[in-house]
């Protein structure tokens, strides 16, 4: 009967078994460095009248999709302890222990948070709630500081082409313009053809196509998974052909593309598909990637 | 001319302190073979052997299905795994014995290593055995750290032995002896054991950790057995210097426009290197362990450890009293009782608490007050098996911490409850 009154134990310690769950947060809309996570929306927590956010200093409303150290601080009432941050609506907020009083307010509890946001932040603006605390189950008022996301537009210009893709992959866009210049990440700029055939006028550097980025170049992931070259001037009438190009899968199973030709605005042409690890095996450079699309840009 | 090969589990059996000689013990008998060494009659003796633990990680509370922002490396810890995939072979020749073990396993992904290899010089008759060791050795320090894998009940050992000795063995030179019932043993080492978060199996400083333990083992009424012991341990620690760094230029967006301007742009100056300093750490521990047969049940155990140490966590918080700013003193203690219920199963229950800081302190918004980090954990174990060494576990540990902050903003415990299944096997 012994070894049956031990294991008694066991189901009263697992009912018991509490602690803050662990989770690193990264299902949230807004992360905060060195803060705890916590599950459940800010907005729905009891609140009281105090304590209460004195004031939040923040010196940008505009935000934009995977933003990283966004700096926020502020004060709270006295016998705050921490800072409670999270967007309304958000699966969870995050809690960060009060600092130090300023010299200049040293009653007051300061706090000072470093935001990042998720890459898809799908509303045109949020409102980003702190709330000060002062024991487990005493959060004071809200207090809201409104966020507006900056719109994830292409580039404008006379002629764009953009390729997106949707891993941490190293993908480069190739584009032959209608002269057989090829512009890419080893040339980012078309405009020396007049340099190359004398019988056209010297023209300036912005008329040619410009690649605006390199994106995840030797793997190192920005984020942005996307690439684009912009005629801003001018477009030289003719034939197109956009190339993709897997430098690196970097170590991914394969990464879906689209590529898209906008003519003034207007889509001439839009192509999509995936690249694998066997399109790596190809040599690199000019030249090199997978045509994806073809189109012509008409005389003026 | 004849060799005999042994596929047998006896060189996983019984190291623990009560056993004192663990692994290449030597021969009693004088030499017998030829000089060169070629195995000749009974005194030369080869014996392989391995162990098997694969684990089924059920419920982890601290688990999820995320990459660590910091290193990329999963966060799920619900899974199989081989925890200790080991093969031995120990030689022995009159006077002299040798093991060599490697281990394999995927903890941290497949990984192969040497976890043990060991030459041993010495003699044993009745009432008196002493030995010197070289290579990597069982550290003399404790009940826990000297108990073997195979033998221990539980699956693993407590926080306090994790975080003081994150590896049971070291690289160095170790003396033992026991004479009836007195064990003393003593050993020179590295003072980086395997598992070290720092330089595992290797030595930056010249300095050595000295490291003992004087004890007893005796059967008291031919029905209870006692061993106890005190060990102790001093040496020296190192933090590690930095290397010189180039002036860089640093953008900072103050104003959050995007655009770069003058008074955004920092200088950071280069640094010079720093150098690296030693500092000295020990430990000192008390340990015992009763066992005895209960009539129509089996056999039963009772353990005890503690452990008072400075500047010596090398697992789970690593000291650096240089880069604290001050020494870091480590305090912790483990009880736990095992009783077998037939040969067929077996139940044990530890408790053990680990404090890496005494003196640790937080800054709240008005005050530095004193921070309690110690870790705790009440484990339970089933055995079907006993406690032999062929046998499945299942073990449900219950921890607490301070390693979450709670909504006020101060430490509470980041859940982190275990329930692991555990098949092991000697052979």
């Amino acid at each position: 009967m012994r070894w049956r009154s031990g294991l008694w134990i066991l189901p009263f310690v697992l009912a018991n078994c509490g602690g803050t769950a662990s989770d690193t947060g990264l299902e949230a809309l807004v992360r905060v460095a060195g803060g705890q996570f916590y599950g459940g929306a800010i907005d729905n927590l009891p609140s009281a009248d105090s304590p209460a956010v004195v004031d939040v200093h923040n010196s940008q409303n505009v935000i934009s999709p995977g933003l990283q150290n966004k700096q926020l601080s502020g004060r709270l009432d006295p016998g705050s302890t921490a800072v409670a941050i999270g967007f309304s609506g958000d699966v969870g907020y995050w809690i960060l222990p009060a600092d130090v009083p300023d010299a200049d307010s040293p009653t007051q509890p300061t706090f000072h948070a470093s935001l990042s946001f998720s890459l898809s932040l799908p509303q045109p603006s949020y409102d980003l709630i702190v709330r000060a605390v002062s024991s487990p189950d005493n959060f004071g008022p809200t207090t809201d500081v409104s966020l507006d996301v900056a719109p994830s537009l292409p580039p404008t210009g006379v002629l764009v082409v953009s390729l997106w893709w949707d891993t941490a992959a190293d993908l480069d866009l190739h584009v032959v313009d209608a002269y057989g210049v090829e512009i890419w990440a080893g040339n980012i700029n078309s405009y020396d053809r007049y340099a190359l055939d004398p019988t056209t006028s010297a023209g300036t550097w912005n008329e040619g196509g410009i690649l605006d980025f390199d994106s995840n170049s030797a793997c190192v992931f920005d984020g942005r998974c996307n690439e684009n070259v912009v005629w801003s001037v001018v477009a030289p009438p003719g034939d197109y052909v956009a190339r993709v190009d897997a430098f690196s899968l970097c170590g991914t199973s394969a990464a879906r593309w689209i590529v898209e030709a906008r003519l003034n605005g207007v889509s001439t042409g839009k192509a999509e598909g995936e690249a694998l690890p066997s399109n790596q095996r190809f040599s690199k450079g000019k030249g090199s990637g997978l045509s994806a699309l073809s189109f012509t840009v008409p005389s003026p | 001319m004849r060799a005999r090969l042994h596929f047998a589990g006896l060189l996983l059996v019984g190291a623990a302190p009560a056993a004192l000689a663990e692994g290449p013990s030597v021969s009693p008998e004088p030499p017998a073979s030829d000089p060169a060494g070629q195995p000749v009659g009974a005194d030369f003796t080869v014996v392989a052997g391995g162990l098997l633990q694969a684990d089924g990680v059920l419920i982890d509370q601290s688990s999820q299905d995320q990459l660590s922002p910091a290193g990329g490396e999963p966060l799920n810890t619900q899974r199989f795994l081989i925890r200790r995939a080991r093969v031995s072979v120990e030689a022995h020749r009159p006077f002299l014995g040798a093991v060599v073990e490697l281990d394999a396993n995927t903890v941290k992904g497949m990984a192969v290593g040497l976890s043990r290899a060991e030459l041993a010089l010495g003699k044993s008759r009745p009432g008196l055995n002493w030995e010197l060791a070289l290579g990597l050795l069982r550290i003399p320090f404790g009940l826990e750290v000297q108990e073997r894998e195979a033998d221990r009940f539980f699956l693993e050992r407590s926080n306090v032995s994790r975080a003081v000795f994150p590896g049971n063995f070291d690289l160095g030179a170790r003396a033992q002896i026991s004479w009836r019932f007195l064990r003393a043993q003593i050993a020179a080492m590295n003072g980086n054991p395997l598992g070290d978060a720092s330089f595992p199996a290797r030595d930056p400083n010249a300095a050595k950790d000295f490291v003992g333990r004087l004890g007893l083992d005796s059967t008291i009424a031919s029905k209870v057995h006692v061993s106890a012991g005190i060990s102790s341990l001093k040496g020296t620690g190192f933090h590690a210097g930095t290397p010189a760094t180039k002036d860089v230029l640093s953008w900072r967006d103050q104003n959050e426009d995007g655009i770069v301007q003058l008074s955004e742009i920092q200088v950071i100056p280069g640094r010079a290197a720093t150098p690296s300093q030693n500092f000295s750490r020990f430990a000192v521990g008390a340990d015992g362990q009763v066992g005895t047969r209960v009539p129509w049940l089996g056999n039963f155990a009772l353990f005890g450890e503690v452990v008072w140490a400075s500047n010596l966590d090398r697992g789970l918080r690593p000291a650096d009293p240089v880069a604290s700013g001050r020494d870091l003193r480590e305090f912790g203690w483990v009880v736990g009782a095992s009783q077998e219920f037939t040969r067929w199963a077996a139940f044990g229950v530890r408790y053990d608490f680990y404090n890496p800081d005494v003196d640790a302190y937080r800054q709240t918004p008005t005050v530095l007050v004193p921070r309690d980090v110690s870790f705790r954990a009440w484990t339970f174990a089933l055995s079907c098996g006993g406690v032999a060494r062929n046998r499945l576990t299942l073990e449900y540990q219950h921890n607490r911490n301070a390693l979450a902050v709670a909504a006020d903003g101060s430490p509470t415990t980041l859940a982190a409850d275990t329930l692991t299944l555990r098949g092991q096997m000697v052979f």
